[in-house]
């Protein structure tokens, strides 16, 4: 077993090591760059090691939380220090601590102004990321959720498009607002609980059903912003837009997953007559969202905003797995969560990977990329098929687990939803179509493939397409205990609502 | 070695080919290294498979060999379901490996010659494995999930080869059209795969076919509507099918499919992945038995597939369209044949057809490829001396698929139409009246590609001409393989018509269906009625093509509707670009501009920051800077405050 406090030291070595890396000075310019790149690389590989010790520990026969680190804050207000992850978060540190080394192995030449604060951002962003997940004192999740904004904001805003200003504010007020009502939340769920903040002692609180609904609806003002669900998405296809790539692999990659994981850890646990009370609006906007996003996908002429409407398209489905409520549906939409972790971030990379050579994002300028470029072909091959959910690949499993498990308890949901297969199909098809297809205009016909660096990237992903798709049974044991505890607490709740 | 051994080498073998040419030899610089080696490799591999697939087929088929059921690989493991990759090889499946492996490698050693010129021939054969690996996941499948594993896998190798010219713009687009029209299917075949699991609580055949029985009474509300749970889950797998397998108002994208190399349409569009769907009937046969309302729909859905197909057959110009619209036609009769659960029927034809169906695309690549990519029938002609070989060949498929004794598809189709008409029932007759004169149209059409492709003068580019050659050898060795099967297999494999032969794995419930029992005691009228009709059309074809070729452009004058009306397919596609494809696009425009732009934004972040402002331009008027404005306000407010205390 380890006996030093890992998630501490997943936690704090990126948000260190961001300081590090401001500090890398050297009079030459590109060499202080090139430090300062080497220096954020190896941190987040150190990291991304350090996870996969964590996860190699980590223990599939106990519901428990695990690795646990508690120590007294603020005593005066009961604040802890208090960390700990179980089959509901561990993926998501992982997965985490894997792409920040991915995105920033994709910026190593597109960014070339102010290198070393970009890095530094990067994994300020890293170390507060995996904050949320591990945290298991409210405070302490709130501070690590506010404060991951903060480096958030500046890669979009500095780093960003034409249109950075708009964007970065528009994604800023979105979360903002929503972390305002949790703020509230938290603040009554503390006086309720006779003055604790403790993730899973609010757990055991019984309130009634009136406060419940409130309190719901504040988290769901947090929560449904950031995942995003319909109709809160629109900051989303902006920001992917005007955010630089690996600014849209992180976004798509983990900070919508934190929503959805705000309802796993919060509303489900802590307010479950409400929760199920409000299944019937989660269904609802899911399957608009689902289908929605993925028409408004489909007639996007800017290659990111599609990626980036896609997203909301497949969140849905998280989401209605996550309320349907069965153990499939659940560790389904885990499961979906990490692939479109996966899935988007390599298909933003790929967007980039042409971005740098033609310097636009317009789908009628692109046209026969396969020509001069066969291997990006056939990696772009690889994850519009995982993201169509081809048998095989990952998204597979996760979207059909999802939707075996909501059939029997939202029959009519689960179906609408089912047409998003399709229409997931026609948007990346045509896309796929458009950009790799045909006969190439002049100035795509000389681009040159892949290099190593940018092949190297892809590497990892597409293992775990195959990996998640073909041996997903290590993977869904590994959050099983966690997601029947979830469910058992949830499903002996006393109120009875019904869909 | 064991029979397992050489089951698990049939998928292995083609496995390792695909993986080999797909990442090693994808990266190999050298073109002509990474091209022999993709084509030696899969040639070989499948060749093997082939082989040791007509060993399995003869040791399970005819010499009592047990049914194998091989567990592989587990895969997904949860709460409510278990499956497995595994092979689960009874006669059924032994019969289907039959078919996929032999016309693969046919089609892989034909590919040789044919895709002589093609500068990315390793891609072709790479895409070709490892349509053969999905193919045979569906066929060894002992779950629906490894099942759809290769169903959707089939699709993608289908829609890999389709665009295989992706420089071609229709290419593109029929690629696409494929996918996307069997998505469709697809997802109501998911949802009927999500019934099964919530009915049976298992998705493995041997927990799902021999409990069917036992839920012939559960009813289920499906959106909003009572049915029978079988009924149900019948229905829902035949959606899937009718993608699958071309089924009119899913068929439209098999004609399109023709713009991949003809290999390729020989080999998924003709014999093997479009003959999935009646596959996937005959394996859910003991379920399907007890779904009495659906299979008098799958019977009229193929049927009125198998004459709808043959009236667009008999007049497109394109000689691969002629042979598309027959496969959907000849599928139409297998599923009419399951329709009246005459599943031994379904299966004999599926074999047949794909020895004879394959062996015609073939030939029609021969011709194409001798006259320079010409697929024009009407800039064809009078070639019979320049190929004798093809023509020869040609020869033998058509009076297979006419259906003309002792060739093959005699035997089969005669026995799905004697089946129909056993039925006895209203249904019955109906389906073999409209098969009878399906069958009519189906020998005037072959034989008119026939006589217009070899017969009279060639009216094409005469450059074309100089050059034309007899197929080299990778091609016509081939042809005459598929040959022999297109003559024998008919008289060879004729115990397949008896549910007897195959063991259980098909399974009728025949004191309540006795189709195929009436059949082997039909009537003589009835029996030879459609043989008649066959050499009708074929004195017909004659008639028209031979004797008086200027007579079809003329009688086209004169019925300009209903030629046009053929010509153009029934105007499917047009009616569904105008009720599915544009509004679509019009709706997710309308989504994004209003709903997203105007509404959402306009209300939301955008009206909020605009109102914001106007509050604070508002506001800003009132801060006039004058000292005596604030003084007023002060003392006015003041006086408001103490008016309240003194009346409150």
């Amino acid at each position: 077993m380890i006996d030093y406090p890992i998630l501490s030291i997943l936690t704090f070595l990126p948000i260190l090591g961001a300081l590090v890396v401001l500090l890398v000075k050297s009079q030459d310019e590109a060499v202080q760059n090139r430090n300062a790149r080497h220096v954020a690389l190896w941190i987040s590989l150190g990291n991304l090691l350090l996870a996969g010790v964590m996860l190699s520990s980590f223990s599939i026969s106990t519901s428990a939380m695990q690795m646990v680190e508690q120590h007294a804050w603020l005593p005066a207000f009961n604040i802890n220090y208090h960390l700990g992850v179980d089959g509901i978060s561990v993926l998501f540190v992982v997965l985490t601590a894997l792409l920040t080394p991915i995105c920033i192995a994709v910026s190593w030449n597109s960014i070339t102004s102010r290198v070393k604060q970009y890095l530094a951002a990067f994994l300020a962003l890293e170390g507060c990321v995996i904050g949320v997940f591990c945290a298991l004192d409210f405070v302490l999740f709130y501070v690590f959720w506010e404060a991951m904004l903060i480096p958030m904001f500046l890669i979009i805003g500095i780093w960003g498009g034409e249109n950075r200003v708009y964007a970065t504010l528009k994604f800023f007020l979105y979360t903002f607002a929503g972390s305002v009502l949790m703020l509230v939340a938290m603040l009554y769920l503390y006086n309720a609980s006779g003055g604790s903040f403790d993730i899973q002692n609010l757990a055991g609180l019984e309130l009634a059903l009136l406060e419940q609904k409130w309190l719901w609806l504040a988290l769901f003002a947090a929560f449904a912003v950031k995942v995003p669900m319909w109709p809160f998405h629109t900051w989303l296809p902006d920001a992917h837009v005007q955010a630089p790539t690996a600014g849209s692999v992180i976004l798509a990659g983990i900070l919508l997953k934190m929503g959805a994981y705000g309802f796993l850890r919060f509303s489900i646990p802590i307010l479950p007559d409400a929760s199920e009370f409000f299944t019937p609006l989660i269904y609802t906007l899911s399957v608009v969202g689902i289908i929605y996003a993925a028409l408004v996908a489909f007639v996007q002429t800017d290659v990111k905003k599609m990626i980036a409407y896609s997203s909301v398209s497949h969140m849905g489905f998280v989401t209605l797995g996550i309320f349907a409520a069965t153990e499939d549906a659940v560790s389904g939409a885990i499961m979906q969560m990490v692939n479109h972790g996966i899935v988007s971030s390599a298909l933003f990379m790929l967007v980039g990977v042409v971005y740098d050579r033609l310097h636009t994002r317009d789908l009628a300028k692109f046209g026969g990329l396969v020509q001069p470029m066969p291997i990006f072909a056939a990696v772009m091959m690889i994850f519009t098929l995982a993201s169509v959910a081809l048998p095989g690949t990952n998204s597979f499993v996760g979207e059909f687990l999802i939707l075996s498990g909501s059939y029997e308890v939202a029959q009519w949901p689960t179906v609408l939803a089912t047409t998003g297969v399709v229409l997931g199909a026609l948007y990346m098809l045509w896309l796929y179509r458009k950009m790799v297809m045909g006969v190439p205009q002049a100035q795509v016909a000389k681009l040159t493939d892949m290099t190593t660096r940018e092949r190297m990237m892809f590497v990892p992903l597409i293992i775990l397409v195959f990996y998640l798709g073909l041996v997903p049974n290590p993977t869904l044991k590994l959050m099983q205990p966690s997601v029947e505890k979830l469910l058992d607490e949830y499903h002996d709740c006393t109120c009875g609502g019904d869909w | 070695m064991t029979l397992e051994t050489l089951a698990i080498l049939i998928l292995m073998l083609p496995l390792g080919a695909a993986l080999l040419n797909g990442t090693v030899g994808y990266l190999i610089k050298e073109n002509a290294v990474r091209d022999q080696l993709a084509m030696g490799t899969t040639s070989v591999a499948v060749s093997l498979a082939a082989l040791a697939s007509i060993i399995v087929f003869y040791q399970i088929g005819f010499n009592g060999a047990a049914p194998m059921d091989i567990h592989l690989m587990g895969w997904m493991a949860t709460s409510a379901f278990d499956v497995s990759f595994g092979l689960l090889v009874d006669k059924l499946t032994a019969t289907m490996l039959l078919v996929v492996t032999v016309v693969s490698a046919c089609v892989h050693v034909y590919s040789i010659g044919y895709m002589q010129e093609d500068k990315s021939r390793a891609r072709f054969f790479t895409y070709l494995s490892l349509f053969t690996v999905a193919m045979l996941l569906l066929v060894t499948a002992p779950n629906l999930i490894q099942m759809f594993l290769g169903w959707e896998g089939v699709g993608v190798a289908s829609y890999l080869l389709i665009g295989f010219w992706h420089h071609k713009e229709s290419a593109n687009a029929a690629a696409m059209k494929a996918f996307i029209v069997n998505r469709v299917a697809d997802a109501a075949m998911l949802v009927g795969i999500f019934t099964v699991l919530m009915t049976f609580g298992s998705l493995t055949y041997a927990d799902i076919l021999p409990r069917a029985g036992e839920f012939t009474d559960q009813a289920i509300t499906f959106l909003g509507m009572q049915w029978s749970v079988i009924d149900l889950i019948a229905l829902l797998l035949f959606i899937g099918a009718m993608g699958k397998s071309a089924q009119i108002g899913l068929h439209t994208w098999l004609p399109d499919a023709m713009e991949g190399p003809t290999p390729v349409s020989a080999l998924i569009h003709a014999a093997t992945m479009v003959t999935a769907g009646v596959f996937l009937m005959c394996r859910m046969s003991p379920l399907l038995e007890y779904a009495d309302t659906i299979l008098p729909i799958i019977g009229w859905v193929g049927a009125i597939t198998a004459l709808f197909a043959a009236t667009v057959g008999l007049v497109q110009k394109d000689i691969k369209r002629v042979i598309a619209y027959s496969t959907c036609s000849q599928l139409g009769y297998m599923f009419f044949a399951i329709g009246v659960s005459a599943y031994p029927a379904a299966m004999f034809h599926l074999t047949t057809h794909a020895f004879f169906k394959a062996l015609l695309f073939l030939g029609a690549g021969s011709v194409i490829h001798a006259l320079h990519h010409e697929q024009n029938l009407f800039k064809m002609g009078g070639v019979r001396a320049l190929l004798p070989v093809t023509y020869g060949l040609m020869w033998i498929g058509s009076l297979a698929l006419a259906g003309i004794p002792p060739f093959a598809g005699f035997f089969s189709k005669d026995l799905v139409l004697e089946s129909a008409f056993g039925a006895h029932s209203g249904t019955g007759y109906m389906l073999y009246a409209f098969g009878s004169l399906a069958a009519f149209m189906t020998a005037f059409y072959s034989f008119r590609v026939l006589f217009m492709a070899f017969h009279g003068k060639f009216k094409g580019d005469a450059s074309h001409l100089r050059h034309a050659h007899e197929a080299p050898w990778t091609m016509r060795a081939p042809m005459l393989l598929l040959g022999v099967g297109a003559v024998l297999s008919g008289l060879a494999l004729s115990k397949m018509g008896y549910l007897d032969w195959w063991q259980g794995s098909l399974v009728i419930l025949e004191d309540v269906h006795h189709a195929l029992h009436n059949a082997h005691h039909t009537p003589f009228v009835a029996k030879y009625f459609p043989l008649l009709l066959a050499l009708g059309g074929i004195a017909l074809a004659v008639l028209l093509y031979l004797k008086r070729p200027q007579w079809p452009a003329k009688l086209a004058g004169e019925v300009d509707l209903l030629y046009s009306f053929f010509l153009n397919k029934w105007w499917f596609d047009e009616l569904y670009d105008a009720v599915l494809v544009r509004p679509i696009r019009k709706l997710g425009t309308l989504c994004w501009q209003w709903g997203d732009v105007k509404i959402i934004d306009g209300l939301g972040p955008n009206g909020v920051a605009a109102l914001t402002m106007q509050i604070g331009q508002r506001l800003r008027g009132v801060q006039t800077g004058y000292v005596y404005h604030y003084a007023f306000v002060f003392i006015a407010a003041i006086v408001v405050l103490l008016l309240w205390k003194m009346l409150g």
